[in-house]
Formats: C-alpha cells, structure tokens, sequence
C-alpha cells in the first residue's frame, strides 16, 4: 500500500502547528479529520504486476541474493587470509589458547598479562593473576583490517612497546 | 626466501625478496620505506613462530619475516 503524505500548511511548518495547537483537538483527530490543514492522506490501490515486471523483480532479487553471497565469500576468504598469518607468529600454546577461548593471552614487556578477544571495540582485558579483569582497553590500527589482523597489531604493539599501547588506548 | 606482510582490508598483501637478489631488496625497500613514511604503519620485524617481535624503523633485508601494521589509535 503506497501512502503519500502532502503538506499544506504553508505559513507554519508541521511541528509549530502541532505544538501550538490550542484549539483542543487531538493530535490524531486532526490527522484523521483531515481537516486540520496537516496532511491530505490519499491511498493508492495495489496494482497487478505484468509477468514482465514481476520476471524484473525475480532477476533483481536474484543479483542481489547473488552479489550478497559473493561478499559474504569475500569477508570468509580474508578473515582466513589474516587468521593464517596470525597463527604463523603464535607459539604452539598461543595456538591451542586462541582455539579454545577465542582470545589471545599476551605477556607485555613488563609482565603484565593482557586477553585480547576477538571483538572490535574494547577487546583488550589486563588479567590479574587469579585470571580476573582489571582493566579494559579500547585500540585499533587506524586502518580497517579483519579481526586476525586486529590482534596481530595489538599483540606485536604490547610485546615491544607497552607504554605507547597504554598511552594511546582509552581505558573503560 | 624472505617476505613482508602489509596488513590491510585484504588480510595481508605480501611482498617476498631474495636477500642475495639485489633488485628484489631494492623493490622491498622501497615498499616498506613509503608505508613508514609519516609514521603511517609501524614495522615489526618477527621470528620463527611464537618469537616476540622486534620494532625496526629501517628495512632489514635480512630479516625472515617483517610484518608492517598499520598506526594504533585509541577507540
């Protein structure tokens, strides 16, 4: 159903009309009056789609549906891409960790111990010994990457230079 | 053979080089001093797996494997 609203008040714009409306009436009987100047609402019958537009219709969907799994491939191909070569630098127990949690553990310069989840935004947990969070940080390479790619830079960034991590991240 | 991954919307672009190939150190130095200028990416030069990386502001033909990433920023 196609609904086309027309303005018609042309001295005062909707929101004046509506707000300073003194004359009593609701705000729903002035729009289903149509009477108050506000809105003339006309609705259109539906209209039969001729075989030619509705075979448009079907090819249209079907590019779409097409070009919407052709990304999703694309997003998979590149997040393997970037977990591959994160996996390449992580030691056999860094490996094991990521499968199982999802997350990488990282021991900064001074010791400090970091979990780093795969999430975009506010993913760097500092962990007590007994494995508590005590701190939360939020850092990312300026440019977009895939998620391996996300911990690749975090992980090499709080094991060669700490302070410059701590000093960048915003803590929540 | 030795090789140099540029984090990027791709998952990685890789440049390789032979150390005792002077053109392919040459085009990879090349690559790696453009994306360090103006500090746009920090350089990592990494191990065999599970090494702690190493910050390099200079290109080392040398080295196995340097991963470049681009600027941290805060969220």
């Amino acid at each position: 159903m196609m609904v086309t609203l027309t303005a018609t008040n042309s001295t005062t714009g909707v929101w004046e009309s509506w707000a300073g409306d003194t004359s009593g009436t609701s705000a729903w009987t002035v729009w289903s009056s149509g009477t108050g100047g506000i809105a003339n609402i006309a609705y259109l019958q539906p209209r039969e789609l001729s075989a030619e537009e509705r075979e448009q219709m079907r090819l249209e969907n079907e590019r779409r549906r097409q070009e919407e799994a052709r990304r999703a491939e694309d997003r998979k191909r590149v997040d393997a891409r970037a977990d591959d070569l994160l996996l390449s630098v992580l030691t056999p127990a860094e490996r094991e960790t990521m499968d199982r949690m999802a997350a990488l553990i990282v021991m900064s310069q001074t010791g400090r111990i970091f979990r780093l989840r795969r999430s975009r935004s506010r993913n760097v947990d500092e962990m007590d010994a007994d494995g508590n969070v005590i701190a939360r940080f939020c850092i990312h390479p300026q440019d977009h990457v895939p998620h391996g790619d996300h911990l690749l830079a975090q992980k090499l960034m709080l094991e060669t230079d700490e302070a410059e991590f701590l000093r960048i991240a915003n803590r929540g | 053979m030795n090789t140099m991954h540029v984090l990027d919307l791709t998952g990685d672009t890789k440049i390789i080089w032979d150390r005792r190939n002077s053109e392919e150190v040459g085009a990879a130095r090349v690559t790696f001093n453009r994306l360090r200028k103006n500090n746009r990416y920090l350089a990592y030069k990494v191990g065999p797996s599970g090494d702690k990386g190493e910050v390099i502001t200079e290109f080392d033909p040398d080295a196995e494997k340097i991963i470049l990433a681009p600027t941290m920023v805060g969220g």
